[in-house]
């Protein structure tokens, strides 16, 4: 008795809380001080039915027959219900309902649509189906049948009495006619959906085939024949919006969708849907009850947004019991949970709980998966130990292939200057062609290996070179006729030098595919040098033979064409018969500056430039509309030309090179772009031709504006001067940047960037052989220090300055000066700040 | 690619017996199954993981070497979904109807 006084003494005191929040409340046009009738319009204005129905309630108690005020209490009251019902309180809207038709009623008054959204009776009824007040509803549906038929919302409310009828019981059923179109077609929906779930298809067809069209379950009907439909998925989104059934329908539209998409759906499902897709699902008890749990911990991680831990997965696979109830599921759970090992290696005694103990073998295999993950070596070692528990040549082999790439890695990594034969990639895939000797792709590694640049590759040993012969002869008979294999050797080949066996195998190459651009240049270059020895030692009938032989593999190739001009020169001198040669090879170079330098460098290897340029007259048109980027690309080929002549160790390429200036400064003007500009001025000083490079570098100077910088910077990438700028230049650069960054002139600042990056890096490696380093561990080398300079300038070799001046060569010392002095203030920032402006 | 065997409906990833014909079978029921026309996504994975299983030596490169774990998405996938499908009793239908009309 205390506790009710207790509960009902709360809820006054909350109510007065809440009347107190609600009456007050700021820009509030209804004053206490108001007379009732304005306070309970002014409830009414601003949607609060409640309080308005209150006051008007109260003011007809004392004017019982005044109209208005009856209105406004209709027009609150249906207000309200709509209120309610939008909370999905459909009890306490039907009983508001109810009192205002019986207010209506008692005062002879008419029910009024204010508005297009007051509510109905179709609303009323609705309302009373959702708060399982079925029993009343049909009572109110039979009472004003004939007028409800009528009315637009009929449709939409006939289907939620047809879910509500389905799952009514028998009583309910009884209230109808029993010819009444809902209570036989709700016998024949139930009869159809026994038959559906006893899976008597037939049986269930027949029924529905007897449910007519327009029928209140025609959604029921077409969610029964989806459910045995392929295409599913398309009967059920026919199922209008509006119908009771739609949300059901959806539950069932999910089992058609791909896996991801139907777990999420899982995992927001309400219980009882859940239950249904699972009985879809096929599955038993034990299963839902671990999903529900599943779900849980879900639920928990995503609302921390956090991912579920493989060792929680792990755990929930191994002990969840229910997953073990489905025996085909077992082979799976234990590949699973093989794979979450490598994740969670310390659950390994429960795995071994329910699956027993992985064997020796096994055990070598998830050790080394874990151990590569940190540390490549180890692994190496766990695999070697894995090799010896393994019997099948296959697993071996792939094993090996596992290591080999582990060493390759190892190799980009290690700071060891010499690694173990075991531990070098070459080894591994040699072992594994022992156990597997038909694997191509281990071949065309080898090859690869093989093929390295000289400079990059140790002098093999007269025992590594045995080995490697076999491998290539291996690989050739095995896949004699693989275009990747044959390419690879041709690449192995030349780099031996060995040229003879390379033309060899790109003529094999050329027999199985005609067309082959890489066979066809090697061919053509091999006879051009042949042709060029024979030049040389005046063997002409030889070269004439080279030459036939390069044109009929690339009658079209500029470079045969080109010497197939010189050659004409050298045997005769006529411009009659090489000019139109020189010349149509120059059209079919489509890049003059390239055609230019083969040309001489082939007229200077031949020892006949001092002659031909009497007579040689190639006409260079150069289009005046030359593009910067056509222009760039130009250049970048010359000096990808330019590199592999100095490979090739052609000596004569540089001073072909100085015989283009003239086309050279032409192309170059067309070049804006500082990047580009800067890559052309490293690239220069990389071929070591710095009165061009000083040309180039003085005309940015007029392009740019920021001379220094460029030229700092091609200086700087193509000597690594960083490592000897020192302390107080660095900081000098530092305030520089600093001030680039204050101006917004991001493209110094980036510049800047870069430099400092460089120089601090070179730094690193300056420190790296810190004489006053005490950890000797770390110095892998001697250098002979002075210990008398200090350790973070070192090794200071000269001034940076100093080092320019080199690269600069002939200019005056004003020009220098003046250099000087710009440099000095791109440091200081003040050209960054001023390039603004 | 986790767990190819399952998306070729086949059970036990661990089956040292499996041949390259019990693999080629399962893939062409499944391309069957699935044309690329109708579900082209479905027969790219169908296809992946027969590129996986299709020869002994990518079986056994795959059980030894494969490392990804599975996320949790996959499991559930694998362990609860990836089955034939059954039909609820009148009960948990009308369960679920009656569950679906509350608001």
């Amino acid at each position: 008795m205390a506790k009710r006084r207790n509960k009902k003494n709360r809820q006054s005191s909350f109510n007065k809380k809440l009347n107190k929040k609600i009456v007050p409340s700021s820009g509030d046009t209804s004053d206490t001080r108001q007379s009732p009738e304005l306070q309970a319009e002014s409830h009414l204005q601003l949607h609060r039915y409640k309080n308005a129905m209150d006051a008007f309630k109260r003011l007809l108690k004392n004017s019982p027959d005044n109209n208005q005020f009856k209105h406004a209490f209709q027009q609150a009251s249906q207000g309200r219900c709509l209120q309610l019902a939008e909370k999905k309180m459909f009890k306490e809207a039907s009983v508001i309902w109810e009192n205002l038709q019986h207010f209506l009623e008692q005062n002879s008054l008419e029910q009024k649509q204010q508005t297009e959204q007051s509510p109905h009776l179709g609303d009323y009824l609705q309302w009373l189906l959702q708060s399982a007040g079925t029993h009343k509803a049909l009572d109110a549906f039979i009472q004003h049948e004939s007028d409800i038929r009528k009315c637009t919302w009929f449709p939409v409310l006939q289907s939620h009495f047809a879910a509500h009828l389905l799952l009514a019981p028998e009583q309910t059923l009884k209230l109808l006619a029993s010819d009444h179109p809902l209570n036989s077609h709700c016998c024949l929906a139930k009869k159809a959906l026994k038959a559906y779930c006893a899976q008597q298809y037939d049986e269930m067809h027949e029924t529905l085939k007897k449910i007519p069209f327009r029928s209140a379950f025609k959604d029921l009907v077409l969610i029964l024949k989806a459910e045995l439909a392929p295409g599913s998925g398309q009967l059920l989104s026919k199922v209008p919006q509006h119908s009771a059934f739609y949300p059901f329908s959806q539950i069932l539209v999910s089992l058609t969708f791909e896996n991801e998409a139907l777990l999420e759906k899982l995992k927001v499902s309400r219980p009882h849907a859940t239950a249904l897709l699972a009985a879809y699902l096929n599955w038993d008890k034990e299963t839902l009850k671990a999903w529900n749990k599943i779900k849980q911990t879900l639920a928990v991680a995503k609302k921390s947004k956090k991912l579920i831990k493989k060792k929680v997965l792990l755990h929930w696979l191994i002990h969840l019991k229910s997953f073990s109830t489905m025996p085909e599921k077992e082979a799976i759970i234990q590949s699973v949970c093989r794979l979450l090992l490598l994740e969670a290696p310390s659950e390994y005694p429960a795995y071994v709980q329910r699956f027993g103990t992985l064997g020796n073998a096994e055990m070598r295999r998830i050790e080394a998966l874990i151990t590569e993950k940190h540390n490549r070596e180890d692994a190496l070692d766990e695999w070697e130990d894995f090799l010896t528990q393994t019997e099948k040549p296959l697993v071996k082999a792939l094993v090996h292939r596992k290591m080999a790439e582990l060493a390759k890695r190892m190799a980009g990594e290690t700071f060891y200057y010499e690694i173990e034969e075991e531990y070098t990639p070459e080894y591994h895939l040699q072992q594994s062609l022992l156990y597997d000797p038909d694997d191509k792709d281990s071949y065309l590694q080898l090859l690869a290996i093989y093929g390295q640049d000289k400079s990059q590759q140790k002098k093999a040993t007269g025992k590594q070179n045995k080995s490697r012969q076999k491998v290539i002869n291996d690989a050739l008979t095995h896949f004699p006729h693989d275009r990747n294999i044959l390419i690879a050797a041709i690449k192995e080949s030349q780099h031996r030098n060995a040229f003879k066996k390379a033309a060899a195998l790109a003529n094999r190459l050329l027999t199985i595919d005609p067309t082959n651009s890489f066979a066809r240049q090697m061919l053509v270059e091999s006879h051009l040098s042949h042709a060029r020895k024979n030049l040389v030692s005046g063997k002409h009938h030889l070269v004439a033979k080279e030459l036939i032989f390069a044109s009929n593999i690339a009658p079209d190739s500029p470079r045969v064409v080109l010497y197939q001009g010189i050659f004409s020169f050298a045997q005769q001198e006529s411009p009659e018969i090489y000019n139109p040669l020189i010349n149509k090879a120059f059209e079919l170079y489509n890049n003059p500056l390239l055609a230019l330098l083969t040309l001489n460098t082939e007229l200077l290897t031949a020892r006949l430039h001092q002659t031909a340029t009497k007579c040689l007259t190639p006409t260079i048109d150069l289009e005046t509309t030359l593009s910067p980027m056509q222009s760039f690309n130009w250049i970048n080929a010359l000096f990808e030309q330019m590199q592999w002549y100095q490979n090739d160790n052609f000596h004569e390429f540089f001073n072909a090179f100085v015989k283009s200036d003239k086309l050279f400064k032409l192309v170059s003007k067309n070049i804006e772009l500082p990047e580009q500009r800067i890559k052309i001025s490293s690239q220069l000083i990389h071929f070591k031709h710095y009165p061009l490079a000083k040309w180039f570098v003085k005309f940015d100077k007029q392009l740019l504006k920021t001379p220094i910088m460029q030229y700092y910077q091609a200086i700087a990438d193509s000597r690594n001067l960083p490592g000897q700028v020192t302390d107080s230049q660095f900081k000098r650069l530092e305030t520089a940047y600093d001030n680039a960054i204050d101006t917004g002139d991001k493209r110094v600042a980036n510049l800047l960037m870069s430099l400092l990056g460089s120089i601090e890096e070179s730094r690193f490696s300056a420190r790296m052989f810190d004489p006053y380093d005490d950890d000797d561990d770390d110095d892998f080398g001697d250098a002979s220090i002075d210990e008398n300079k200090a350790p973070f300038d070192y090794p200071v070799q000269g001034d940076l300055f100093a080092m320019m001046d080199e690269i600069m060569g002939n200019l005056s010392e004003a020009e220098k000066k003046n250099i000087m002095n710009e440099m000095d203030e791109v440091i200081s920032g003040k050209i960054s700040g001023g390039r603004n402006k | 690619m986790p767990l190819p065997h399952l998306i070729l409906g086949l059970i036990d990833p661990a089956d040292d017996n499996m041949s390259d014909k019990t693999v080629k079978d399962a893939y062409l029921q499944k391309v069957h199954a699935f044309p690329p026309e109708q579900f082209p996504e479905k027969f790219r994975k169908i296809r992946e993981a027969y590129e996986i299983l299709k020869d002994e030596k990518s079986r056994l490169a795959y059980t030894l070497f494969y490392t990804e774990a599975l996320e949790t998405n996959e499991i559930l996938s694998a362990l609860l979904l990836d089955q034939s499908r059954s039909v609820p009793d009148e009960k948990q239908f009308l369960a679920a109807l009656r569950e679906s009309l509350q608001p």
